[in-house]
């Protein structure tokens, strides 16, 4: 096996134009499929760990948004997924369109009976910087 | 520091996938309306509609199997809302998810994205 060892790698003629290949014969674009944000946070926005993150705010019972260093190109354009890190059943994640940005990440974390509560939450976002 | 550009990174035999250390990259993601709308993509050809709070988004390439990782959520300040991934009509070219709200199928905006391997 061949390996190419480098700190940083760029696209030829566009910086963040890398094609892999990743299929037996499907190719992409190496920058669309990286995620560039991510968080695991507790209830009361405790950062257990976190990438292109800058900081976290309670908003209030289960009402979180999660600013970013780097910001999205804008807000419609990314994808953002969630899920709660918990042992009860029931709990989701919602990401939250009243208070989402290009440069922040919102969630709402309910209960099982769909009202907000505090819990820990995993947040990634995928899409173009900008 | 060193830079290594390239436009295209293929393994060493000139097929195969290249391997990312310790990485695995998404394969496809979406952001859509509650119309199946999308706003930003990546490896998604289309989005349909199929009714309420039932969604699918085909892909330009697909996926070797249906056996791939789908994670899905809700778009909405409505927080009694979440989005499973419709394993009735998934396949390896198309993901799927419904939207539901207060227990009930809801046109809400939902985000998707996608992990494994490509054909």
């Amino acid at each position: 096996m061949s390996e190419v060892i480098t700190d940083k790698l760029a696209g030829r003629a566009t910086a963040n134009d890398v094609t892999v290949t990743v299929g037996a014969t499907a190719t992409q674009s190496l920058e669309q499929g990286l995620a560039k944000a991510w968080i695991s946070v507790s209830g009361s926005v405790a950062i257990y760990g976190s990438f292109n993150i800058s900081s976290a705010t309670d908003h209030g019972t289960g009402d979180y948004s999660f600013d970013m260093n780097n910001a999205f190109a804008s807000v419609n354009a990314y994808c953002q997924t969630a899920t709660v890190f918990t042992s009860a059943q029931g709990r989701t994640s919602t990401r939250n369109s009243g208070r989402d940005a290009a440069g922040t990440l919102a969630a709402e974390v309910s209960d099982a009976s769909g009202t907000l509560s505090d819990g820990s939450s995993n947040q990634a976002a995928h899409g173009d910087l900008a | 520091m060193s830079t290594l550009k390239a436009d295209t990174i293929v393994a060493a035999d000139g097929t195969s996938p290249v391997t990312l250390t310790k990485q695995s990259a998404a394969k496809a993601w979406c952001s859509a309306d509650g119309s199946a709308s999308v706003s930003g993509s990546f490896n998604i050809s289309a989005g349909t509609d199929h009714g309420t709070g039932d969604f699918s988004y085909s892909l330009t390439s697909s996926f070797s199997s249906v056996n791939y990782s789908q994670s899905s959520v809700a778009v909405t300040g409505a927080e009694d809302s979440s989005a499973t991934r419709n394993s009735d009509r998934d396949t390896s070219s198309v993901l799927a998810c419904e939207v539901v709200s207060s227990g009930s199928l809801s046109n809400k905006g939902n985000n998707i994205i996608a992990h494994g391997d490509l054909a």
